[in-house]
């Protein structure tokens, strides 16, 4: 279907909002573009303006003191907490699936350090988890047969890969099994690791790879994904760790330069941190209030 | 619980200002939409929103924490309906980051702008106020109000045409080059 000329205009604006939002500067002539140009700058001073804005410091500090006093209160009504709504991890894999490129190239990565490191080669006796179809039950993926896990070899830093694409599908399934198990604490080293290299880039006004962003999406959706799907067979602490790791990225992320044609990695990078956050939030709300209310019993 | 707060506070109070014109108001307003956020969070689904047009994920969270803020508005609305009109914004908002020389520019710029926004028709307001003031992306705006990409797409660009429009034309008739006109006094200059 063709899009209007209407459409195609508020899709160039929109384009060059993009460029602007990620700090890029838009590629635009003003003098043959003079009309989306004046649009770009209307645009700039409208976000100039709000940002000007600001609610004052004795505003702030008073509302946040009421508001999680008042949260503290509700919490300790006793109150039947109904069970925590689980997504199946199919729901999410269109989260995961604009970094399932860095996944597959990471694939490579992994197995040629394994083989290079003359490790024992990878072994699956049954299909990968991820390789299972989104449309497949559950149930079918759980009667799979047992999966031999790979010796994992982990790398001292998170892996630089590039968006190749990985043709061995077998070395992929065996690098998509190898992620599916790793545990939280080394989805969370690696998500410390790659916020270390971002804020070192950064300092040395380097642009960061996108591969290394979507590393960084990836790991952070997938301990979300564990902490909705089975909360009750991760800590509290590995959640705090969690939220720990996660929110100095996300400030981290606003600022941050990326290589081109890394936007949309930087993009997925952000909503995953955002949303990795409220998970976290939730399920200590969800301890807390289960907390509550079993003192009470 | 803190972190979420500190977030999302002043884009969740630029949002309600603009809608609201009046400081007091927009405080009262943004307390409590957090109220209800953090007293909801338990029923926030990571849900699956698909990908963008343009390939990216988007987040949720901020589409549902705005999508509450933009209903809880809309209440407010109907419940000042019945009390008459708010303060002049001019009285209310301040900027205590600034010196009183840019300030005054500033609160100039301020008003102009809320009342041009104020006179958008609503979708291309909302739009605007989601993207502009609360600082979504065009997906998670589109999520919010629950509208088609495109659509939300369209919907800025003729409410940028517009404001432009509101905002520029008083200039252009003295100056040659508005728009760099309107880009010195947004730098406040």
């Amino acid at each position: 279907m063709t899009a209007r000329p209407e459409e195609m205009e508020a899709q160039r604006l929109s384009d060059m909002l993009d460029d602007l939002e990620i700090g890029r500067e838009p590629d635009l002539d003003e003098r043959t573009d003079a009309e989306l140009a004046s649009l770009v700058e209307t645009s700039s001073l409208l976000r100039r303006t709000w940002n000007s804005v600001a609610p004052s410091a004795a505003y702030i500090s008073r509302s946040r003191a009421f508001i999680l006093q008042s949260l503290s209160a509700e919490a300790e009504e006793p109150a039947a907490t109904p069970p925590a709504r689980v997504l199946p991890f199919y729901r999410r894999w269109a989260m995961l699936s604009p970094v399932a490129s860095a996944a597959a190239a990471a694939a490579v990565t992994f197995a040629i350090t394994i083989w290079a490191t003359g490790g024992a080669t990878a072994t699956v006796a049954g299909p990968a988890l991820s390789s299972v179809p989104s449309e497949q039950p559950a149930s079918v993926a759980s009667a799979a047969p047992a999966f031999v896990e790979p010796p994992f070899v982990e790398p001292a830093r998170p892996p630089l890969v590039s968006d190749a694409s990985a043709n061995g599908s077998s070395l992929q399934a065996a690098l998509d099994q190898a992620l599916n198990n790793e545990s939280v604490v080394t989805q969370l080293e690696r998500i410390e690791a790659i916020l270390t290299e971002i804020q070192e880039r950064a300092t040395n006004g380097e642009p960061v790879d996108a591969s290394l962003l979507r590393i960084l999406a990836e790991s952070t959706a997938r301990v979300a994904t564990q902490i909705e799907l089975n909360p009750g067979a991760i800590t509290p602490l590995a959640v705090a760790n969690y939220f720990h790791s996660v929110s100095p990225g996300r400030g981290l992320l606003d600022s941050t330069q990326v290589k081109v044609g890394g936007e949309n990695a930087l993009k997925t990078a952000r909503a995953a941190t955002e949303d990795g956050l409220a998970v976290a939030v939730k399920y200590f709300s969800a301890s807390q209030a289960l907390s509550n209310s079993s003192g009470r019993d | 619980m803190g972190l979420l707060y500190d977030t999302y506070l002043a884009r969740v109070y630029r949002f309600c200002l603009a809608r609201v014109s009046n400081e007091a108001d927009a405080e009262d307003l943004a307390e409590e939409i957090f109220l209800k956020v953090l007293g909801a969070i338990d029923g926030f689904e990571w849900r699956d929103l698909g990908v963008a047009d343009d390939g990216t994920a988007r987040s949720s969270f901020a589409a549902w924490l705005f999508r509450i803020a933009h209903n809880h508005v809309i209440s407010f609305h109907r419940r000042a309906a019945a009390r008459g009109p708010s303060a002049e914004l001019s009285e209310s908002i301040r900027d205590e980051r600034r010196g009183p020389q840019e300030l005054t520019e500033t609160k100039l710029t301020i008003e102009e702008v809320f009342e041009a926004v104020r006179e958008l028709p609503d979708a291309q307001r909302e739009v605007i106020l989601l993207r502009f003031g609360a600082g979504l992306t065009v997906a998670e705006t589109a999520e919010a109000l629950d509208k088609q990409q495109t659509n939300v797409k369209v919907l800025q660009h003729k409410g940028v045409q517009r404001l432009k429009r509101m905002l520029v034309e008083p200039v252009e008739v003295t100056d040659p080059t508005p728009i760099d006109t309107l880009a010195r006094r947004g730098a406040g200059q």
